[in-house]
């Protein structure tokens, strides 16, 4: 999308103009989604983290000094969000089955993808390490995030990014390889 | 396959296991129609989840302390808890009135006493935002924040 589309519906919603609103919604609600979840959040936790930064940038609408860059404004507001909510700890670890917690949300991830490809590209995409599994959350948003925006979702100079996505790509595609090699 | 490919792949997987959920697209959605009903913005100033090194003495362990606007006109709260949040708090200038704490479960209202002070017991955790009605008459409001 234009930079000139983005700032237009910025200043629509801004107006009052629901629909304009709601593009905006439909564009980025993954790259917020996907910030928070980058960060480690478990789902509830991360739901808060998404709700509080749509709600921001409502009341925040006809303040931003660069409405054309509202993307990187809302992943910067989900990441700050989900760094304090870190800070705080999750609500889920008072629960008595904190040990199986992280593996429990994994296998239900996997069991939501039918595709058996699909589900096997995505427990090794889970078995990553954590800057790579947090580079490739925020890259893998639907619709695509600009590279300004994925910077923006983890802190990182936009230069770097190409050549840590590549790097990441390639443990994955190499650790498929090797999964594909001793199935039968 | 290539890195795109692959990337594409992971995007096709993360639509499926990952999307977000129906409940926070419904609330993103209804944002817009909660923006500027309430008067005037106070922005969050301290959260001692965030400036741990200028951490007051009273946020001890599992205590959040959050400063919203001024000095002169704001709020600061004090919360105990995590599900459900006990809130504390005292907003300037001091003054008698009511406050309405608007939280995911709803809207809570409690008096302000004298010198400024409230408590909402019993907040559902989530994403809050606070307003009340200062000396002058102007309506404001805390900026949302997720407790």
């Amino acid at each position: 999308m234009r930079d000139d589309d983005v700032a237009g519906l910025v200043g629509a919603a801004a107006g009052g103009d629901g629909a304009a609103w709601e593009e905006l919604v439909r564009r980025y609600a993954g790259l917020v989604w996907s910030v928070a979840r980058a960060l480690g959040l478990d789902a509830v936790d991360a739901a808060d983290v998404s709700q509080t930064t749509w709600l921001r940038l409502a009341e925040h609408l006809t303040r931003l000094r660069e409405p054309e860059r509202v993307g990187s404004w809302l992943a910067v507001t989900a990441r700050r969000e989900a760094v304090r909510t870190r800070q705080r700890g999750s609500r889920l670890v008072l629960d008595s089955t904190c040990g199986d917690g992280p593996e429990a949300d994994g296998d239900l991830d996997t069991a939501l993808l039918q595709d058996e490809r699909n589900a096997v590209l995505w427990r090794t995409f889970s078995a990553l390490s954590e800057p790579c599994k947090a580079l490739l959350r925020v890259l893998m948003t639907d619709p695509p995030p600009s590279y300004v925006e994925v910077g923006a979702a983890l802190d990182m100079p936009v230069g770097s990014i190409g050549p840590r996505r590549q790097r990441c790509l390639r443990a994955l595609r190499r650790q498929i390889d090797d999964a594909a090699e001793v199935l039968p | 396959m290539n890195e795109d490919e692959v990337l594409e792949r992971l995007r096709a997987a993360a639509r499926q296991a990952d999307p977000p959920p129906a409940h926070v697209l419904a609330v993103a959605r209804g944002a817009h129609a909660r923006a500027g009903l309430d008067g005037e913005l106070l922005e969050l100033q301290f959260d001692t989840l965030m400036d741990a090194a200028a951490t007051p003495t009273r946020a001890g362990p599992g205590r959040r302390v959050l400063r919203f606007g001024t000095p002169d006109c704001g709020a600061e709260l004090e919360l105990a808890g995590t599900r459900p949040v006990d809130v504390v708090g005292q907003v300037s200038p001091a003054a008698a009135g009511v406050v309405e704490l608007t939280h995911a479960g709803g809207v809570a209202r409690a008096e302000i006493d004298d010198l400024g002070r409230f408590a909402v017991d019993v907040v559902p955790p989530g994403p809050v935002t606070l307003a009340w009605t200062v000396p002058d008459g102007r309506r404001v409001r805390t900026s949302w924040v997720a407790i």
